[in-house]
């Protein structure tokens, strides 16, 4: 065959199951990966744009967003404020990074064993604790969240029994308070660590454990080598789905922990909520969306530094 | 194919016009604040329909109508903090005094007030103040003033605070005895290491109503809460009563108002013209429990409610109760103080 058809076209090639031209092939992708595309550009990449624009644009006296163009916002957030350099945004940010990865943290360490044990389970047995596992998802995070206040409230069997050990007073409530906090998050966020590290899990090859075994390496060195680079893909994109959503939560925190603390999802809604302040709460926004990003870059270049590429 | 469409555009069109024209009045307005039988009547009276959409903040209303909701309603109930902020930003439309003869009724400090003067645009609806809703102890009566939250001899008991950054600040404002007004950074600075302490020492902050049926729960002893809701946690509890500090405090009133794009401005006018009635207006407070702007109402209000200072203030307090104001180019301080208290 002749490089050009009688067409003056690239020969064909065999894609999506046919024999396609190279035009076919355009308008065949562009059909399946339109839909998605358009979706992404108009309600992900605009809206992010305008957000950008917003951020260095400053707020009117009437809380409206007025065309004038300044860095204020930046400064604002770096901590130049009205009332001289005082930096609670970057304080805001580092605890609301804690709060994420302490949750994430807790999170891991216990869906390993929870995992491995389902994974051993009997088949039938299998799908119902998975299932137990998924429950809490089906019901509003609010009304879970709402839940714990009456389990942990004063008159509550958790607070009574607290007292009775003598860790608590008589009738004093076991929230608000950090542990009521971290309690709330990790239940409402295992369930995203879980089912991906569950994923890897079950299809691990158990033969190279076995073969790690049978060389002598001790239970440390068998989970290092043979089992963690086998989860490591369920690993990373658990913890993703876990960390992004606990540093941007607020309810739990305001819920459980009697808004006492501002975290990154309370000061941007004091922005575009009782402050009006757009322009502010977009620069907040930006930067926030800018810190999660270079976190995941440096995860990806670091692991890829260590030559056991990940799934990002 | 496009003709097809241009005929499907033109049955929209005329759908969506014959739906605009049609008697119909949309009422934006905080949760739980109309009598659903005072909707009936004016509906049966002026055979039309009437559509409510609820808000639980103001600031998440105005967010709402600013950003694309303006054409979307024709009656909205902000509270009067914000009526500044919706005549600059040329939201709302003026009211036709003639279409309101009721205007009459409303009450002197109602009628031409400062945050609207000449009531070119608003019709009081009810009116409020915030206070502290506490729990009664045995032993020993309360001292009605901040102190029992700001200063921690006076303490009576775990408390929660109210967690909106005006109230807060203008309860902590009120107790140094400034204006819940100032912008003087001296004086907020002062008010921000009140909270700040008091923070501490409290439960946490939230909503008027959280705090209220925190104090019913028995959870915390004292909160700071909008009187209408006190005066309903009175009437299930009996050891828990509401009173307005001695310092001074906030008071409020939430104002009909039409939307400069309402679409249909003649029927929202009549709506306010018919709340204004004097046994309208009176229905309305015996429901809801806050107290009326309207003169002509007040001797048919239940004798009771007229007699509950949580609901009417003595005069000596109503002289010490002032309306916030919006900051303007100052919402910038009054939001670091309140980021600042936050986030120590």
């Amino acid at each position: 065959m002749s490089a050009h058809n009688e067409h003056g076209e690239r020969p064909a090639e065999v894609l999506f199951g046919e024999r396609l031209t190279r035009r076919d092939h355009l308008r065949r992708s562009a059909m399946l990966s339109g839909p998605g595309f358009l979706w992404v550009v108009i309600f992900l990449f605009l809206p992010l744009l305008f957000m950008v624009g917003i951020s260095v644009l400053s707020r009117g006296a009437a809380g409206e967003i007025s065309l004038t163009f300044t860095w204020e916002n930046f400064q604002r957030f770096a901590g130049f404020g009205e009332l001289g350099f005082d930096p609670m945004y970057p304080t805001i940010i580092l605890r609301s990074l804690v709060l994420g990865l302490a949750t994430t943290a807790i999170c891991l360490v216990m869906a390993f064993p929870l995992t491995f044990f389902i994974a051993g389970l009997r088949s039938p047995l299998k799908n119902l604790a998975l299932t137990l596992v998924v429950i809490p998802l089906w019901t509003n995070l609010l009304i879970r969240t709402y839940a714990w206040q009456i389990l942990l409230a004063g008159d509550g069997w958790l607070a009574r029994a607290a007292a009775w050990v003598g860790l608590t007073g008589a009738g004093e409530a076991l929230y608000p308070g950090t542990l009521a906090v971290y309690t709330g998050m990790v239940c409402d966020f295992l369930p995203f660590l879980v089912l991906p590290l569950y994923a890897s899990v079950e299809k691990m090859d158990w033969s190279i454990v076995e073969a790690a075994m049978d060389l002598g390496a001790n239970g440390w060195r068998v989970f290092q080598h043979a089992v963690l680079p086998q989860v490591k893909p369920g690993v990373a994109a658990g913890c993703i789905l876990t960390f992004i959503p606990a540093m941007g939560t607020f309810v739990i925190p305001d819920l459980l922990g009697g808004s006492k603390t501002m975290l990154l999802g309370n000061a941007i809604q004091q922005q575009f909520g009782p402050s009006r302040d757009w322009p502010f709460g977009a620069a907040i926004t930006l930067l926030a969306v800018v810190i999660v990003m270079l976190g995941l870059w440096l995860f990806y270049r670091l692991d890829a530094k260590r030559g056991e590429g990940m799934i990002l | 194919m496009f003709k097809k469409l241009w005929l499907l555009g033109m049955v929209l069109g005329t759908a969506v016009s014959t739906w605009a024209q049609a008697n119909k009045l949309n009422l934006y307005i905080w949760s739980e604040y109309i009598d659903p039988e005072i909707v009936k009547d004016f509906e049966k009276k002026f055979d039309c329909k009437v559509t409510i959409d609820v808000f639980e903040d103001e600031s998440a209303m105005l967010a709402k109508i600013q950003g694309g909701g303006a054409g979307l309603y024709d009656v909205v109930v902000p509270p009067e903090q914000v009526i500044g902020t919706m005549v600059s930003l040329k939201l709302l439309a003026p009211l036709r005094h003639q279409n309101i003869p009721n205007l009459k009724n409303l009450e002197g400090r109602f009628y031409n007030p400062v945050y609207d003067p000449g009531n070119r645009y608003t019709a009081a609806y009810q009116w409020g103040t915030m206070g502290i809703y506490v729990r009664q102890s045995k032993d020993k009566p309360v001292a009605e003033t901040w102190g029992i939250l700001f200063d921690p001899k006076q303490q009576a008991g775990s408390f929660v605070l109210i967690d909106s950054h005006r109230d807060s600040i203008g309860a902590a404002l009120k107790y140094l005895g400034y204006s819940l007004n100032s912008t003087d950074p001296k004086q907020l600075k002062q008010a921000r290491d009140l909270l700040l302490d008091a923070k501490k020492r409290s439960l946490g902050f939230e909503s008027g109503v959280g705090g209220k049926n925190k104090v019913l729960a028995k959870g915390a002893t004292a909160a700071i809460v909008y009187n209408g809701d006190a005066a309903r946690g009175t009437k299930e509890d009996k050891d828990t009563y509401f009173f307005v500090p001695k310092e001074g405090s906030e008071i409020w009133v939430d104002s009909m108002v039409v939307l400069a794009k309402a679409p249909h401005r003649d029927l929202a006018e009549k709506f306010i013209n018919f709340i204004l009635d004097a046994e309208v207006g009176a229905k309305l407070s015996n429901f809801n429990q806050y107290a009326t702007p309207n003169k002509a109402a007040k001797p048919l209000i239940a004798p009771e409610d007229l007699k509950n200072t949580a609901i009417y203030p003595t005069p000596e307090i109503l002289a010490k109760l002032e309306f916030l104001k919006d900051p303007g180019r100052q919402a910038k301080l009054y939001d670091e103080i309140w980021t600042q208290v936050k986030a120590k």
